[in-house]
């Protein structure tokens, strides 16, 4: 124990102190670190604080009166069943569209590879009146729907998946885009000598390069679509029970002033999204392990 | 001819990547592709391999017209410049995969991997992934890989490229026994020609996507037919006047290479032998160190010439005044070379 004590700082066998100056190539290590801390506290974590300790107000037993309501639990229900279907649709389109704009070459191509990020910059609320309007009954394919007997999709679930689809299609297209880029088209050229189809060589030589980046696509469409909140609010309907998501209760138990239950629900998306990140954290770590990056 | 290419043409946009190709390799031959880069040698390699479609010309695989053949059903093996591994399959895995694919039987796949493990001397690593290996054991998986069904024809570009100086030479001896013991026809990509001379049966001499001469080893080094190959190959020097050198006045103006081994120098007062009347003055310009040898640049009657000296041999220094003889050249006639020998030899 003595011999432990009388060590000095530099020998500590936990070379914290070495492992901060030996690794820093770039200098201004500590500084970019205090910015970097501050602005992850003031923009992040601060906020995110401050919903805990709102929530600390409330005892366990409200907490869970709250959430064991059948409109509470319903609205989450209704927000992870559709963000789910979405993310699932998703992650097929946005690999697709990711592909075509790798692998083809196509007048447009630009373009198309530009407007990929249109649901990001464009307001949400902009986009969820056009969804809307094109998916009612009296709209182009709202209209069309309905005539086959298939009905209108806006003011349904249906609906609500239309627009997370829409604001979640970006995340899988650019996550999977720059993947497709940098794979080695001599493997797929290697599976093909040896009499691989070319399905045989998808499901077993690109799939497993692609399959990271596709879950933390669909990672980071479905923590999107949970959260979206300005592109369903039209086209949802927001009855209880059927069209509401959770985000929706949210506004509306505060537009009633009753913060306790707002605050409850909103700690359940919290950790939601934090259980969305850390699963996608794994997975990136784990494929990064078997390729041998970092 | 288990493999022929007939006038087999390939072009991107309007640059000939292969000119006019006509080649003929025999069964169970290990032939080297050998050209400075952008030659063409890869084009040839993935045109025979399928990957790559000619414009127009045959090639003929086993004496069937494989043109229409898709690359996965010629029978090939080819082993890629950067292995080309699939990275996340195992060792093993990666051997099994051309065997999987034909849908053999487990056990008949478990015991073919095993084997070429074993050949391979990669036992005990089947179980690691590829960026846990070094670059000659990829190497040795790539080739195992794309031998496992048992190809009868191996393409391999530039299988030593990507690995350091030491390990390459050791690979080298073993993939010229290996290939040597399994019989299969191999072609393979260089731009070394010393891999090329150590390593092949017979060379294929590639320049602007054209062949310019294929030969044994010795006979591109000795008798080389084109200007580019007496050039390319060995470290000659060219000059433009023969005639200059004793001995060789008869030949005029004609330019020639000359090799440095059959350029003799010798100090003043040093021992020429039989040669002692053919000498001429020269200047030493630049000496390096080779290991084996010394490397001489030398300038004599206004053109440059490379030669050898011993170790041995008393040491000369730049600017040192010497005396020298030249026994063989090169001379170069239009497209032809034809080998020149001094007077009175
Ligand atoms: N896909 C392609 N598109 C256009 N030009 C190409 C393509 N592939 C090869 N070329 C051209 O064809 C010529 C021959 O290329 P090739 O790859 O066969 O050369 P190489 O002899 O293998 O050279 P290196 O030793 O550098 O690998 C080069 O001039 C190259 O620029
Ligand atoms: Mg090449």
């Amino acid at each position: 124990m003595a011999v432990t004590k009388r060590r000095s700082p530099i020998e500590s066998p936990d070379g914290t102190k070495k492992f901060l100056t030996a690794t820093s190539v770039i200098p201004g290590f500590g500084l970019s670190t205090g910015v970097t801390l501050t602005m992850l506290s003031l923009v992040v974590l601060i906020p995110l604080a401050s919903i805990l300790w709102s929530s600390s107000e409330l005892t366990v037993a409200d907490f869970f009166a709250t959430i064991a309501r059948r409109r509470v639990l319903m609205s989450f229900w209704v927000s992870i069943e559709t963000a789910l279907i979405a993310s699932l649709i998703n992650m097929v389109m946005g690999l697709i569209m990711a592909w075509v704009l790798v692998r083809y070459e196509f007048p447009g191509k630009r373009l198309l590879d530009g407007m990929i990020e249109l649901p990001f910059a464009l307001p949400t609320v902009v986009a969820g009146m056009a969804l809307t309007s094109l998916t009612a009954n009296t709209g182009l394919i709202g209209g069309a729907l309905e005539a086959v007997g298939i009905g209108a999709p806006a003011y349904t679930r249906a609906g609500i998946v239309i627009a997370m689809i829409f604001v979640g299609i970006p995340f899988v297209a650019r996550s999977i885009q720059p993947v497709l880029e940098k794979l080695d088209r001599r493997a797929e050229e290697a599976a093909f000598i040896l009499g691989a189809s070319p399905w045989q060589i998808f499901r077993r030589v690109i799939f497993p390069e692609i399959r990271p980046a596709m879950l933390v696509g669909f990672g980071l469409a479905f923590a999107r679509s949970l959260g979206e909140y300005g592109s369903v609010v039209f086209i949802a309907g927001n009855k209880p029970f059927q069209t509401e998501i959770a985000p929706l209760l949210i506004m509306s138990e505060l537009q009633e002033y009753d913060y306790a239950s707002a605050t409850a629900i909103a700690l359940v998306m919290l950790i939601l999204a934090f259980l969305i990140l850390f699963a996608m954290n794994l997975i990136q770590s784990q494929a990064a392990k078997r390729v041998g990056e970092r | 001819m288990y493999v022929e290419l007939k006038n087999v043409v390939k072009t991107y946009d309007s640059y000939r990547a292969a000119d006019n190709i006509d080649l003929s390799i025999e069964e169970g031959r290990l032939v080297a592709l050998l050209g400075p880069s952008g030659s063409g040698k890869t084009t040839i390699l993935r045109m025979i391999a399928g990957l790559e479609r000619q414009n127009s010309g045959d090639i003929i695989i086993g004496g069937r017209v494989v043109n229409d053949v898709p690359g996965s059903e010629r029978g090939i093996g080819f082993v890629f410049q950067n292995y080309a591994l699939f990275r996340y399959m195992t060792v093993f895995d990666n051997i099994a995969f051309g065997l999987e694919i034909q849908k053999q039987d487990k056990q008949v796949i478990r015991r073919r991997v095993e084997e070429l493990l074993a050949l391979t001397d990669l036992t005990g690593l089947e179980k690691r992934y590829p960026n846990q290996l070094s670059g000659g054991q990829r190497q040795r998986v790539a080739f195992a890989r794309a031998i496992a069904p048992n190809p009868r024809l191996l393409l391999l570009d530039e299988p030593f490229a990507a690995i350091d100086a030491k390990v390459r030479k050791d690979l080298r001896a073993w993939l010229r026994s290996t290939i040597s013991s399994l019989g299969v026809t191999s072609i393979f990509v260089t731009h070394d020609q010393e891999e090329a001379i150590e390593v092949a049966d017979e060379i294929v001499v590639t320049n602007h996507g054209r062949i310019e001469q294929v030969g044994t080893p010795m006979e591109i080094c000795i008798e080389p037919k084109t200007p580019f190959v007496a050039e390319f190959i060995g470290r000659g020097k060219r000059v433009s006047n023969i005639g200059a050198f004793r001995g060789f006045a008869r030949w005029g103006h004609m330019a020639a290479i000359i090799q440095p081994e059959f350029v003799h120098v010798y100090l003043p007062g040093e021992d020429a032998g039989a040669s002692g009347d053919a000498l001429q003055p020269a200047i030493v310009q630049d000496v390096a160190f080779r290991g084996a040898n010394w490397a001489l640049r030398l300038a004599c009657c206004g053109e440059e010439l490379s030669a050898f000296r011993s170790l041995e041999a008393p040491p000369v220094h730049p600017g040192d005044p010497v005396r020298l003889s030249v026994s063989r050249a090169q001379g170069i006639a239009g497209e032809q070379t034809e080998p020149l020998y001094p007077e009175g030899t």
